[in-house]
């Protein structure tokens, strides 16, 4: 993700366009909501009726008369029938609730894939290292805590607290004062807790970033710090004053969430007091009690919800950092249908490219390839050789200057048509989670396992892959962890071969490759692209002899 | 023919039979007899390294103990004022005091809560630090070897992700524990008094707990760890599919991931939710407990207060106060279990993190680090010596076997050698990084496994294969190489040196520029400069160079090659190279094959440097 120009305050209102996503799971919450205001609303009334039925058996039992005539047969059967209601009422809301949001997290990832597929690498920061796309994770999964945690049992008690302050209402009016005090204290809390929360989500985040790169210095410096004592201690002991920095600040927000709930605890049991105090002595015996042992009650699902309240600030910013990321519009936008370039003919002019404004990067630039030219374009790094791929992949746009690919201007194109046109091996190489047969499908789905071996053939994996018992069936670790550099590149190379298109690029192949290997790898894909055009790029000089044509690239200001 | 596209995108789709029998293998594993006992010395490991935060833990628990005192008290004051007010209907009949002491006991347990809440907070707190603390040691411990070996990114996440992921289960989990077993007794402590019928139901319904919780357990357990796997699962495919977006654009398959991803999500919904129904019952079966002791007891009492019931009391029935106070207290009984249950995600989540810091730990070399021995003393250039060295990184895979050289002080050798044959393994000995199996090492005549070796280290310039870019200041990023704090000249000189001078005078913030994560990155040649510079700024006795011109064009190797030769100048140098640019600097040139080292002949030497010219005369 590229990182944020400015750690911004969070806003309540990134939130939408995430609960936006939960329009087609609408009747899964709300059935969720129901079932998680029936497990409530049995807690607190099996509590009030206890209390309340054996207060009234007391009055009753007082004269034997009374306890003949009390009926114990609709309160004893309300008491069970509340106990089996709260039992299967929580059983089905846990279930309902973590199947929609199981249905949502689906969703969300989805969403915002979609979002981010149109947009221009470096939109994404695909260029830069794995660690910030780690912390978008990270954001995403701090989102889905936000419906089952906070929303959902909010709104449950907001409804349950109403609902007692009407019941107690319809009995004595003024009964209902102590319920909706404890309504206004929670309404009043929770701007109060976001705006605390506020301040320590911006800095927690930007602190918790320092202590991750603190951390990574210490596990991938080692070669370096292992060669130097002092240099070790400093490293580690400013790993660990982040360390101390972050967790002070964690426990700010703590604490805050230690004080919202003590203070809905200490409330609750106070409208409770006062609720004996302003009722005792006017109110019928079992009304009181029950009333008392409601407020009561209260107190344990509301003092957890208090506390969670602090977490909100923190999902805010968090759904403000996807936000800036996924509501880019693409840099790079194709047009929905154009032009078939004619044939595999490029003709580059006068290009200019630079990443920003002061690394000029291509100047005027020209290069001419008639359809069917293998070309080796080599030069030194730093040259522009990877941003040319860029450029072709239209990934990035020139400043200036044009490039027609078959006689058609590039940005004609449509993507699918560019795509097919133009096969691509960048210098990263990249694997997915997946076989490798997969892997290679990726580039055309409908490749035979013939095709497949033939183009590892070509790259030089098939007799390594013949060794392995799965063959093409071998699980490929994300991001091609399981395969070695070499491999790895030269299964990009393997890819970008399957596709037959009538143009292919190829960035830094021999990266890794021994000299020999190098040269056979040059040999084989010179065979394999016989007919149609190819840019074999390099730093290198192995495998020059085989192409038709050589260009050196230097460096601007060389 | 929409039907036969559908058709042929499925085909693509991550082959299901495939990903399904990877996630039963792994759940298979959970579900392993052994996994259980592993899981328990996790247990016990965690628990071993957060003793600093015992003491925090035990005063969470007393808090939570005095917590549940003052509730009683509350419980016990409010029967009494409530057997007044219902009774005699009038405010006159309360006890004095009572009334007033409510609001007391209501403050006082809010605010235990509070203390307790910061005791756990703390006990979280100290367990993270002291087990980071332990792991930056381990680090130093098994030193730069152990942790290139391990997979990328293993030891940062262990250090940062893993280690928070203990947090709650110190902070909450264990008192809670302890919590769980106390206040229940207390509380029986407080009814028995009153009515032994009452107590006997709240026990009648407890030890049925456990043993449901544990039937019920022994699913959710290896459920549990499949819904995780499941998240995780889900959350690496994404990941995946964000870092591999490019490509997915170039072979235009954005539609393909998209139906990909949103299929995954519902095998994983339907896969987990149907395991999930199952484990749920752990909760209801808490949930149905407490709810059957508060309505047993509310009948219990009501039929005995009605008279219908004359058992289960000491000698006179029942008043409504003390049937009040039982029936208050009755949820409170479950109310420790509950809260357990809420924070039982947290010890599963720690247990997790301590099987991943474990893996990661018993990696550890044995008896690596020896900081005990003599410092090396001398000055000037080094005299190394190999004699008869065996090396092996596993048991029964030789690297080096019976490898002898000597290096005379000042004097430059190279080693040549395919990749694998050991070449760095050699730099690896000499800087003490790998420990020879037989034979040994000598310094100025000295056996290696004599010599402090941190303090050896100290006296080595090493320029490894790929130099890590450190995500701090360009400034610290080369003091990470100097020995004392450095004046900026001198590491504008190191700069000027390695060529860099020019580019880091045009960056805006000069030295203070932050490089790698969040900062600037570099490219690999100018990586290489930077570990260059750094070489400048150590006075080494030693120079260890590992394939100190990979990945340069001509160009810069030739640089490479002149500014290492002046650094050479002034000490022993060994390096290793595939490329025969380097091996002008060598007064000698051996070459690694399995035969262990012999020199080069001639004839092939003077191939070799004839290559290295044409390809400088090329560039």
């Amino acid at each position: 993700m590229p990182e944020p120009r400015q750690e911004q305050q969070p806003r309540l209102k990134a939130i939408l366009p995430y609960l936006r996503q939960l329009r087609g799971l609408r009747r899964w919450y709300a059935a969720s909501l129901v079932l998680g205001l029936l497990t409530l609303a049995s807690t607190l009334a099996l509590l009030a009726l206890s209390g309340g039925f054996i207060s009234a058996a007391a009055l009753a039992g007082l004269t034997p008369a009374t306890a003949l005539a009390f009926n114990f047969f609709y309160p004893g059967a309300g008491i069970r029938g509340l106990a089996l209601s709260r039992t299967v009422g929580r059983w089905s809301e846990r279930v309902l609730t973590h199947e929609a949001t199981f249905r949502l997290l689906a969703r969300v990832r989805v969403w915002l894939l979609a979002r981010l597929l149109p947009l221009a690498p470096r939109q994404v920061g695909a260029y830069h290292g794995s660690e910030l796309l780690h912390r978008f994770m990270r954001d995403v999964e701090q989102l889905d805590g936000l419906l089952p945690r906070l929303l959902l049992p909010g709104i449950a008690l907001f409804l349950v607290l109403g609902g007692v302050a009407a019941l107690l209402g319809y009995w004595t009016p003024s009964a209902a004062l102590p319920p909706l005090a404890l309504i206004g204290l929670l309404l009043l809390l929770a701007p109060l807790l976001w705006q605390l929360g506020r301040r320590g989500a911006q800095g927690l985040g930007e602190r918790r970033a320092a202590l991750r790169r603190a951390l990574i210095d210490v596990a991938d410096g080692a070669p370096v710090l292992a060669f130097n004592g002092r240099a070790w201690g400093e490293f580690r002991d400013r790993a660990l004053a982040c360390s101390r920095e972050t967790m002070q600040l964690q426990g700010r927000n703590e604490r805050l969430a230690a004080l919202a709930r003590a203070l809905v605890t200490a409330a609750a049991g106070l409208t409770a007091w006062w609720a004996l105090v302003s009722h005792g002595g006017t109110l019928e015996g079992p009304l009181l009690v029950a009333m008392v042992l409601l407020l009561l009650g209260v107190a344990e699902i509301a003092a957890p919800l208090a506390g969670g309240l602090v977490e909100l600030p923190a999902i805010a910013h968090a759904a403000g950092r996807i936000e800036a990321v996924a509501s880019q519009e693409p840099a790079i936008v194709f047009p929905p249908a154009g032009p078939q370039p004619a044939d595999g003919s490029l003709e580059i002019e006068h290009l200019d490219f630079s990443w920003d404004a002061h690394t000029p990067v291509l100047r005027d630039f020209s290069l001419h390839l008639a359809p069917g030219t293998r070309l080796f374009l080599e030069g030194p790094s730093g040259c522009g050789k990877s941003s040319l791929v860029q450029l072709l992949a239209r990934f990035e746009l020139p400043d200036r200057g044009s490039i027609r690919l078959g006689g058609v201007a590039l940005e004609a194109l449509d993507e699918p048509t560019l795509r097919r046109t133009l096969a691509i091996a960048t210098q990263f190489a990249w694997a997915r989670g997946g076989t490798l047969a997969d892997n290679l499908r990726l580039a055309a789905p409908q490749a035979s396992a013939a095709a497949m071996w033939e183009v590892l053939e070509r790259v030089g994996l098939a007799a390594t892959l013949r060794t392995w018992p799965e063959g093409l069936e071998t699980w490929v670790q994300e991001g091609g962890r399981s395969l070695s550099g070499g491999q790895l590149r030269r299964l990009g190379v393997a890819r970008a071969l399957l596709c037959r298109a009538p143009f292919t690029v190829l960035d830094e192949p021999t990266e890794g490759l021994e000299d020999e290997a190098a040269e056979r790898l040059a040999q084989q894909v010179c065979a394999w692209c016989q007919g149609r055009s190819l840019i074999w790029i390099s730093h290198r000089p192995q495998g020059s002899g085989c192409f038709e044509q050589r260009r050196h690239l230097a460096p601007p200001g060389a | 023919m929409r039907l036969r596209l559908r058709r042929q995108r499925r085909s693509i789709i991550l082959s299901p039979t495939l990903l399904d029998a990877t996630l039963k293998t792994r759940e298979q594993a959970l579900e392993r007899p052994g996994e259980l006992a592993a899981e328990s010395r996790a247990l016990l490991w965690l628990t071993a390294s957060g003793r600093s935060a015992r003491a925090l833990g035990f005063g969470a628990v007393l808090c939570g103990t005095a917590q549940a005192l003052a509730t009683l008290f509350l419980m016990y004051e409010l029967a009494r004022v409530l057997h007044a007010l219902v009774l005699e209907h009038s405010l006159a009949g309360v006890p004095p005091g009572a009334f007033w002491r409510i609001p007391l006991w209501v403050v006082l347990r809010a605010l235990l809560g509070l203390v307790r809440d910061e005791f756990g907070l703390r006990a979280g707190r100290s367990a993270r630090l002291s087990l980071r603390q332990e792991l930056l040691e381990a680090i130093r411990r098994g030193g730069p070897l152990w942790s290139a070996r391990l997979p990328g990114g293993a030891l940062s996440s262990v250090l940062s992700d893993q280690v928070e992921a203990v947090d709650g289960y110190f902070a909450h989990y264990r008192p809670q524990q302890m919590l769980a077993a106390i206040v229940p007794l207390l509380i029986l402590a407080a009814v028995l008094p009153y009515s032994w019928m009452a107590a006997l139901i709240l026990l009648g319904t407890a030890p049925l707990v456990p043993v449901f919780m544990i039937l019920v357990g022994w699913r959710t357990r290896a459920e549990q760890s499949r819904q995780m796997l499941a998240m995780q699962r889900l959350g690496g495919t994404f990941l995946d599919l964000l870092r591999g977006l490019p490509t997915l654009r170039l072979f235009d398959a954005r539609q393909r991931s998209l139906e990909e991803l949103s299929a995954l999500g519902e095998s994983f919904c339907e896969r987990t939710m149907k395991v999930l129904r199952l484990a749920f019952l752990n909760g209801a079966v808490l949930e149905f407990f407490t709810s059957i002791s508060i309505a047993l007891s509310a009948v219990f009492l009501g039929f005995s207060l009605l008279g219908y019931l004359k058992f289960g009391f000491y000698g006179a029935g029942p008043k409504l106060e003390s049937a009040l106070f039982i029936l208050l207290l009755a949820p409170e009984f479950y109310q420790p279990l509950r809260q357990l249950g809420s924070h039982y995600h947290a010890r599963a989540e720690a247990l997790a993190a301590a099987m991943n810091i474990r893996q990661v730990l018993a990696t550890l070399p044995e008896g690596a680090g020896g900081q005990s021995g003599a410092s090396p003393g001398g000055s000037g250039p080094a005299a190394l010596e190999f004699a008869g060295v065996h090396l092996a990184y596993r048991a029964g895979e030789p690297v080096l076997t019976d490898c002898s050289l000597a290096l005379a002080p000042g004097e430059c050798v190279a080693v040549l050698g395919p990749s694998g044959a050991g070449k760095s393994s050699l730099l690896r000995l000499a800087a003490g990084i790998a420990l020879p199996g037989a034979g040994e090492l000598r310094v100025d005549g000295v056996p290696l496994a004599e010599l402090d070796l941190q303090a050896w280290r100290e006296q080595i310039g090493w320029m490894d294969q790929h130099p890590p870019l450190l995500a701090a200041s360009l400034a610290s990023n080369l003091q990470a190489a100097c020995a004392r704090a450095v004046a900026p000249e001198a590491l504008w000189d190191a700069l000027d040196f390695a060529g860099l001078g020019d580019w880091a005078r045009a960056l805006p913030e000069g030295l203070a520029t932050r490089m790698g994560e969040g900062g600037r990155w570099i490219s690999g040649g100018q990586l290489r400069r930077l570990a260059l510079a750094r070489l400048a700024l150590r006075r080494p006795r030693l120079l260890l160079l590992d394939e100190p011109t990979a990945s340069l064009d001509a160009g810069a190797e030739a640089f490479m090659v002149a500014r290492l030769e002046k650094l050479a100048a002034g000490c022993t140098t060994l390096l290793v190279s595939h490329r025969p640019a380097p091996l002008t600097l060598a007064g000698r040139v051996l070459e690694l094959g399995p035969g262990g080292l012999r020199p080069l002949p001639a004839a092939a030497l003077a191939a070799l440097l004839q290559a290295g010219r044409k390809e400088s005369r090329d560039a």
